[in-house]
């Protein structure tokens, strides 16, 4: 920071309050002339109209709550339809080009499974929870599809993935065709799909899936969940099954993300999303080294010190390499766009 | 943004002056927060290995069963080093995450040690007071000060309770007017992280404690619900300038009256939030206003398991007062897009 072009924000304020240049008196009316009056007006307005609708909503949420029970069938099914017709008829009206026409259509899809719940609670119908998914899923892509918003994108997404692992776990590992490692595996492959589609879309120029944070949410998820059952396995945690699968898929996804955010796509904030996957990674697959070799605990001297001790020299080994790359390639991507 | 040639025409501060007191600090590491979160979990876990090696030598080495005068020694030592180490080697977001991990351990050794041997909670608060002293001296790291007052809050809010031996559930209001001073009128030493801990974690602590067991609230709360009104009061004249038409004026006064009403009605702690959010909109602080907005979430949540009223109550005051808001919110639209037509 050095130009005189240079932006202040809080720190700064507070840096030229501690050289004693602005007074305690004085620091509002600094405050004032840094802080971003038209942002925080709107911010304040916004803020008012959440607050309302929030406490409101909330009251209606406690008023069913309270009646519930009390409630026949019918008018459950009604009070739930009619929110739906409301919030999607609202989104037609508003329009999709517009923000609040697309959260009135993100809501629509919410109450779409809101009324699915209710219906497998009115009529029992004895549908494992993946079904509920599945058709959630299968009822609101056309509405993701003309929504052209990443948000409602992102939560169909999370509703198929939720399905997929339900299914999974209710019928798959129920008939002991897949490990928990595999419909991990099977989901994280599924949302770096997701990612990959993404990227080519983009590429192609797709405007409004473009924001950076929609490639990093997919690709903190895709790691975090292909993280999951390797560094399970990596510590000895039996339940997941299939260790060489999960190993395989979490360093084909480390490598790949790492050669395609570096090279092809250069982005410094998803290649710190790899390498803080992998250190971590790294530090667990220490732990079950050191464990299995001499023993964490504290039953000797020797064996208690030797543990801890090597722990904290691969530890530092780790992170101390994991810096050293994000130190060098910071400097290699100083100034590419992400 | 404003820019710091703007800054200064505007405030009267000399330019060469300013730029010179920015640049002093303009050689620290800038990290971005997603490579200092990196390299923080990896320097925590290594803090930890650490901790437990210091364990594993003070139990099997020198046969130390529970915490004594001599644990409390060595935390002081350990915090002391870290301090050295900050000051003397800043460069470097794993070292300086490793120092604040060993200086909060030693911090908690120091108080375990004094605590246990006096065997009460009063002194294991009172043996973390230098420490936080120190973190709030230091000027290298904001998580170190955020952590150590913190620890010091925490104690004393629990020295407290097992005095009365009953949660006061009130008790975190008396801490936030304090935060709000030094957030408004700051010494010259940085201590925002200080003020911070004193606006969230007593309010964190109260509602943890709350969801473990009933607690005692003075007068129905009153008293600190008054006490966050007064504050609300406060920011709101300190904004009244801000605002400079009659109509204008009126509405900010309704909309004011409003947000009054639904700190009255609902918990105290929906009051602490909408404290929040006002002492966001006066500096312009977004971290605030994402906390406070996640305060007033969480506690109209709480307010759905409050046994005092039934639900049907619930509901109406909630209606009530969002309906209020949202009239509020409509005036004041209106006016701005008259404003603007005209």
């Amino acid at each position: 920071m050095s130009p005189a072009g240079l932006e202040l924000g809080p720190r700064e304020l507070q840096l030229l309050r501690s050289a004693g240049l602005v007074s305690a008196r004085g620091y509002a009316a600094a405050v004032d002339a840094v802080r971003d009056e038209a942002f925080w007006v709107r911010w304040g307005l916004r803020a008012l109209m959440a607050l309302g609708a929030g406490q409101f909503l909330a009251g209606v949420v406690f008023f069913f709550a309270y009646n519930w029970h009390d409630l026949s069938d019918l008018a459950k099914f009604a009070i739930v339809e009619t929110a739906l017709v409301i919030a999607a008829g609202g989104a037609l009206l508003v329009g999709l080009d517009r923000a609040f026409g697309q959260v009135l259509l993100i809501v629509a899809s919410v109450l779409t499974g809101v009324l699915l719940a209710v219906i497998g609670q009115v009529y029992q119908t004895g549908a494992d929870a993946f079904e509920l998914f599945v058709a959630w899923a299968a009822l609101i892509l056309p509405w993701a599809i003309i929504s052209r918003s990443a948000v409602h994108w992102l939560l169909w997404l999370v509703v198929a993935e939720a399905a997929l692992a339900l299914y999974g776990g209710q019928v798959l590992m129920v008939v002991s065709a897949v490990s928990l490692g595999e419909i991990w595996v099977l989901v994280g492959a599924t949302i770096v799909l997701a990612l990959v589609v993404r990227e080519l879309a983009v590429h192609g120029g797709l405007a409004w899936g473009s924001a950076h944070w929609t490639r990093l949410v997919l690709l903190f998820a895709a790691m975090a969940v292909l993280f999951i059952p390797a560094a399970g396995n990596a510590v000895d945690i039996d339940e997941f099954g299939s260790e060489p699968l999960c190993l395989a898929a979490f360093l084909l996804m480390m490598v790949g993300g790492a050669g395609i955010y570096w090279r092809l796509r250069p982005d410094f904030a998803a290649l710190v999303m790899v390498i803080g996957f992998a250190d971590t990674f790294f530090i667990c697959v220490g732990y079950r080294l050191i464990d299995e070799a001499v023993g964490f605990g504290f039953s000797g001297v020797a064996p208690a010190l030797t543990s801890f001790g090597a722990m904290i020299a691969w530890a530092i080994a780790g992170t101390g390499s994991a810096a050293l790359a994000m130190r060098r390639l910071r400097a290699g991507l100083q100034g590419i766009p992400a | 943004m404003t820019t710091l040639a703007a800054f200064c025409a505007r405030t009267g501060i000399e330019e060469e002056a300013a730029r010179q007191a920015l640049n002093a600090h303009a050689a620290q590491d800038d990290a971005p927060w997603y490579m200092q979160a990196v390299l923080g979990i990896g320097a925590w876990v290594t803090a930890i290995a650490a901790l437990l090696f210091a364990g594993a030598v003070m139990m099997l080495v020198f046969e130390i069963d529970e915490p004594n005068l001599a644990v409390a020694i060595v935390g002081a030592i350990v915090f002391g080093a870290s301090l050295w180490l900050l000051h003397h080697r800043p460069e470097g977001a794993f070292m300086a995450h490793a120092a604040v991990a060993f200086a909060t351990a030693g911090t908690l050794l120091a108080a375990a040690g004094i605590g246990v041997t006096q065997e009460s909670v009063w002194a294991a608060a009172a043996a973390t007071l230098p420490l936080a002293g120190a973190a709030i001296w230091q000027q290298r790291s904001v998580l170190l000060q955020f952590l150590i007052t913190s620890v010091a809050l925490i104690l004393a809010i629990l020295a407290v309770w097992d005095h009365w031996h009953d949660v006061l559930s009130d008790l975190p209001a008396i801490f936030a007017p304090f935060g709000v001073a030094l957030l408004l009128y700051p010494p010259r030493r940085d201590v925002r992280p200080t003020a911070f801990a004193l606006l969230i974690v007593p309010q964190l602590l109260g509602a943890l404690a709350l969801d473990l067991e009933t607690g005692w609230t003075l007068w129905h709360g009153w008293p600190a619900k008054m006490l966050f009104l007064a504050m609300f009061a406060f920011l709101f004249a300190f904004n009244w300038r801000r605002v400079t038409d009659s109509q204008g004026r009126l509405l900010t006064l309704a909309g004011a009256a409003a947000v009054a009403a639904i700190a009255l009605l609902l918990p105290t702690g929906t009051a602490a939030a909408l404290v929040l959010l006002a002492l966001a909109y006066t500096l312009g602080s977004r971290s605030l206003a994402a906390i406070g907005a996640l305060a007033e979430v969480y506690f109209i949540w709480r307010f759905y398991a409050d046994l005092q009223d039934t639900l049907l109550t619930k509901s109406i005051i909630l209606m009530a007062a969002g309906a209020a808001l949202l009239i509020c919110y409509g005036l004041l639209i209106g006016t701005l897009r008259e404003r603007r037509l005209s």
